[in-house]
């Protein structure tokens, strides 16, 4: 290895980054946006991914990587202390103060059989005469590491020719490291062991990134509320039934993990997760109460705590920081101006340079009143690399957070990491990739095919584990979800092909009085063109295109993670469009419509081809195939006695039906012919004959575990539905009781509202 | 040695059907140095499906449970029996309360996280100056207590419905009333800003009126007041919503850093909705 080597590497890699023209770099930033967009969970805003990576040398990587293991064995050491025999407080390097003033030390955590931490994470960033800085850890649940991820395989792609010839070390090892820890964990007691990402709901920015992780390992996604715990262990609740989980590899805060114990006001979470994790029926990664060890307020004392523990000094420099508990409290008030504060049960930090001079001696007060609880430290002066905002060059701070996965070899560091400016550390904060060059031997000099780096795909996942069928294993929401995508999508379709017919012929009476019930207008609407804009233009209407849409979004982004990227966007682009229809306009946008029905066949298209046909797909497609019976039972009621062929024209134009029903009968519409062909054709996908049939097909493959008989039953009656095919009414309401059924046995099988109880004096 | 029994029933019924629930309950009584459980027992209708009875980390019973099936009602009925033995003043109540201060700073273990901000109560310059009127330097622990004990006793008015489980002591201060938790959070408060450590204890009052007295408050439902520690490492009960200091026949349930710690029946249901009824009793009788 040639430490000049290594930098004539970086060099040559940053010289590259410095020519590309701003013309180049709006060009990757638009092809960034793009990438973002079409990679998944597309039901958030665009995040900003700066297209120029960091780029750091071996030699400075060999130092940082070292640093970093030493601060995770530290950490753990740590936290194994203070959550057991508390020699560091005894022996008073530790203020207890410092080490049991916080609300994240639990009283009673769930104590690992084995260690604290299976991952983690160190904050690194370079002090203006570029040496390296640490200025954070986290240890209790790590966010980001999806967004590092995603960020690698789109800038790899960016910088296809450059990534690819510059010996950027891979992620892998860090992938394949948290994969053999969680699988480890998960196969200690039971070989079919089974790791869920336990994410924070989708309202919270951090989801995306729970997602993408959970894709890229191969886990189920979950949210608090899809874990129950029965019978003194965790579940996933799951299409099939209960689904027993070993390993929950949680990426939400303790206090919103477990309200039984940790923080009955917080969020839902899943109850009693700490005491089955306490009786060892599940091993939460990092444990409940880990998040203790990387607050800022241990600062002051890691470098002796290093010197307890591990008998080393710190590898890695950290900013000067004073505990007001002790002799420098003075010191630090006299300077509160020039420092940040962190308070030890706080969680936000008091920046001083901020601060007016009221404030300022606000803060002192505080200090004074409860000093021990106080951590001052010294802001850093980072170095700047090149950023990109808005298309532009521009210099900015970069902190990059460094993954670790702990095997039972010790530490995985990740080669890289999530950069991010200074401060800009929430989820949706722009952020980069990092990369990470492989040392170079003194001969090869350049671009030499490293052992890791060239010719191989960005996240190549290597180790493969017996886990779970997911395409079999669907949790309850997302089939709630699928169930009424089906439905609203097959609902927007049918109003938009109604209204057309009836803005074409307002005169019918029978499309109007079809398109009244389908948007749930009132009985006594004039119908006519009013009605077919009512049904697509009024918020208002329960079952109108608006409602219907907006609630084909809401389902959409439940699931967005269940669906390939394009058929995302289908439906995208169909709300969008169909929230875009001008309610003032004097005329209906005849174009805007045309547009919105070819996304929804994009959609429906995409769903049918592209979805794998497990559990989801098949609710997805039951509540199409509810939805369209029902309309075309509507359209049929509708006809009324003696229908005339125009009418009738109409009707099978409304049904995409009319060229089929030409080729088959080759006359003029006849009520007798039409019927049959819409009701017991079944070789017509629009009959309501090939509706019962798919359903049918869809409910047999839905009937699984200890519920099959009860499921075997719903089966049964929709085949039933086929002996009334001569009797719209008994067929209307044999639909309207078999959807609700099918939601009662599948999805929402009781609507659960929590209620927090505790008993006082 | 005075012995009492205790039945503690507590009984929701719900507006609509309960189908899954967990709970945890700090209602069996604690050993303590003056307090001996010669029986305890805690009935649980209808019968959980799964029930875990342990310690906590401070030593109290604590149960676990979850009821799995559909329910439209749970009683939980603690029967226990204990004895007091008589406690003497203890000696280090009467050194000067800065020995209790100094003293437990000398501590490194959970004494030591009872002189700190825990989640509901937390130190502040408004509790410090409340308490420090009745701490002068150098007064006898016990006189500086009571002292406080009377002011919160006579300048607070006992109100239920009032404040909630969550109030911080903070607001009692500023509003001047609340219930048993509330004053023993206050006065938790108060001598945690002045560097004593305290612990909020909750248990059990005698029924009716005792020793010719007036009846207590709180002696109809559970009850909580405060432990301070004294500088040998023993700790003393005050009473603050009945101005008592060692109260003789109080029945300790459990102590913690503050009442989150010791929740007497704590749960999370899962229902269709609806409201609740709570009725809750407490019988305490010498036999």
């Amino acid at each position: 290895v040639d430490a000049g080597a290594d930098r004539a590497l970086a060099r040559r890699i940053g010289v590259a980054l410095d020519g590309l023209a701003p013309a180049d770099l709006e060009r990757l930033s638009v092809e960034a946006r793009r990438r973002l967009r079409s990679s998944g969970a597309g039901s958030r805003p665009v995040r900003a991914l700066d297209p120029l990576p960091v780029v750091i040398d071996a030699g400075t990587w060999a130092h940082i990587e070292a640093g970093v293991v030493q601060r995770v064995r530290l950490l753990e050491a740590v936290l194994a202390d203070v959550y057991g025999p508390q020699r560091t407080v005894a022996t008073g390097i530790l203020p207890p103060e410092i080490a049991f003033g916080s609300p994240s030390l639990l009283p009673e955590p769930a104590r690992p059989g084995g260690r604290w931490l299976t991952y983690a994470a160190t904050d690194v960033g370079f002090g203006a005469d570029g040496t390296p800085v640490v200025l954070g850890d986290r240890t209790g649940h790590v966010s980001g590491l999806g967004t590092a991820l995603e960020n690698r395989v789109v800038t790899a792609a960016l910088h296809a020719d450059l990534f690819t010839g510059s010996d950027v070390r891979p992620l892998t090892p860090l992938l394949d490291g948290l994969l053999g820890a969680l699988g480890d964990l998960a196969t200690r007691t039971d070989s079919a062991g089974r790791v869920v990402v336990l994410s924070p709901p989708r309202s919270d920015p951090a989801h995306e990134s729970a997602a993408y992780l959970a894709r890229t390992l191969g886990y189920t996604l979950a949210e608090g509320a899809d874990l129950t715990v029965r019978r003194g262990a965790l579940f996933l609740r799951a299409i099939g039934g209960l689904e027993p989980v070993q390993v929950v590899f949680r990426l939400v805060a303790d206090a919103e993990a477990d309200p039984l114990e940790i923080n009955p006001s917080g969020p839902a979470g899943t109850p009693a997760l700490l005491a089955v994790a306490r009786k060892g029926a599940v091993t939460v990664v990092n444990p409940l109460g880990a998040g203790w060890a990387g607050r800022r307020v241990l600062g002051p004392f890691l470098p002796a705590l290093a010197e307890a523990l591990l008998d080393e000094p710190l590898l890695l420099d950290a900013p000067p920081a004073w505990w007001c508990g002790g002799p420098d409290r003075a010191a630090v008030l006299d300077h509160l101006h020039q420092l940040v504060l962190y308070d030890v049960a706080g969680v936000l930090p008091v920046d001083g340079r901020t601060l007016s001079q009221a404030g300022l001696e606000a803060l002192a007060a505080e200090v004074e009143a409860r000093p021990d609880a106080w951590v001052a430290r010294q802001p850093v002066e980072l170095a700047t690399v090149a950023g990109v905002v808005d298309g532009r060059r521009v210099p900015t701070t970069a902190v990059t957070r460094v993954f670790s996965a702990i095997t039972a070899d010790g530490p995985v560091v990740g080669s890289g990491g999530l950069t991010r400016q200074e401060g800009g550390h929430g989820p949706d904060a722009p952020s980069k990739d990092t990369w990470v060059l492989a040392p170079q031997a003194s001969d090869a000099g350049g671009a030499a095919a490293g052992p890791a780096g060239s010719g191989r795909s960005p996240l190549a996942l290597v180790t493969a584990r017996a886990q779970v069928d997911l395409a079999a294993s669907l949790p309850v929401r997302a089939g709630e979800a699928l169930f009424w995508l089906g439905r609203m999508a097959e609902r927007a379709e049918t109003l938009v092909r109604v209204a057309r017919v009836v803005a074409e012929a307002p005169h019918l009476a029978g499309p109007a009085r079809a398109l009244g019930t389908l948007a749930s207008a009132a009985p006594d609407h004039p119908g006519g063109r009013d009605l077919a804009r009512a049904a697509l233009l009024d918020g208002l209407l329960a079952t109108g295109l608006r409602a219907s849409v907006a609630s084909l979004a809401g389902n959409a982004a439940a699931v967005d993670e269940l669906l390939p990227a394009e058929l995302y966007t289908a439906v995208r682009d169909a709300v969008e469009t169909a929230l875009a229809l001008d309610s003032t306009a004097p005329e209906l946008d005849l174009g805007g419509l045309d547009a919105l029905l070819r996304s929804l066949a994009a959609a429906a298209g995409l769903a049918q081809e592209a979805l794998v046909r497990g559990p989801g797909w098949r609710l997805l497609d039951a509540g199409r195939r509810v939805e369209r019976a029902l309309a075309t039972v509507t359209l049929l009621q509708s006809l009324g006695p003696e229908p005339d062929a125009e009418l009738l024209d109409a009707m099978l134009t409304a049904a995409i039906s009319l060229i089929a029903y030409r080729r088959s009968y080759r006359t003029e519409p006849e009520l007798t012919t039409v019927h049959q062909f819409l009701v017991d054709n079944a070789a017509n996908p629009r009959s309501i004959r090939f509706q019962l049939d798919c359903l049918a097909d869809d409910l047999d493959l839905l009937a699984v575990g200890p519920r099959r008989p009860a499921r075997i039953a719903l089966m049964r009656k929709a085949e039933g539905l086929r002996s009334l095919l001569h009797d719209l009414s008994a067929l209307r309401r044999g639909f309207d009781e078999l959807a609700r059924q099918i939601e009662l046995e599948y999805v929402a099988q009781v609507p659960l509202t929590r209620m927090q109880t505790g008993t006082r004096s | 040695v005075t012995r009492f029994s205790v039945v503690h029933e507590t009984r929701y019924r719900y507006d609509s059907e309960i189908h899954l629930a967990y709970n945890r309950a700090h209602l069996l009584p604690r050993q303590t140095p003056h307090q001996a459980v010669t029986a305890a027992a805690l009935l649980i209708d209808p019968e959980p499906d799964v029930r875990w009875d342990s310690e906590d980390a401070d030593g109290n019973q604590v149960v676990f449970f979850s009821l799995e099936r559909p329910h439209h009602y749970l009683t939980v009925t603690a029967t226990s029996e204990v004895r007091l033995a008589p406690r003497p003043m203890p000696l280090a109540a009467a050194l000067a309360w800065e020995d209790a201060v100094s003293a437990v700073r000398a501590t490194v273990g959970r004494d030591r996280t009872l002189t700190l901000d825990t989640p509901l109560v937390r130190r502040s310059p408004a509790l410090f100056g409340y308490a420090t009127p009745s701490f002068p330097p150098g007064r006898r622990l016990h006189d500086a207590v009571a002292d406080l004990s009377e002011r919160i006793f006579s300048e607070f008015t006992y109100l239920p419905g009032t404040t909630t489980v969550s109030t911080p002591a903070e607001d009692v201060l500023a509003h001047r009333r609340g219930v048993c938790q509330d004053f023993a959070h206050l006065m938790v408060g108060c001598l945690r800003s002045l560097g004593l450590a305290a612990r909020y204890v909750s248990g059990y009052l005698e029924s009716g009126a005792v020793d010719g007295g007036a009846e207590l408050i709180g002696a109809a439902a559970s009850h909580a007041w405060v432990a301070v520690r004294l500088g040998d490492g023993t700790w003393l009960d005050l009473d603050p919503t009945n101005n008592l200091v060692d109260p003789q026949h109080h029945i300790t349930v459990a102590w913690g850093r503050d009442y989150g710690d010791v929740v007497p029946l704590g749960g999370v249901l899962f229902g269709s909705g609806g409201g609740s009824t709570l009725q809750v009793g407490v019988d305490v009788r010498r036999y």
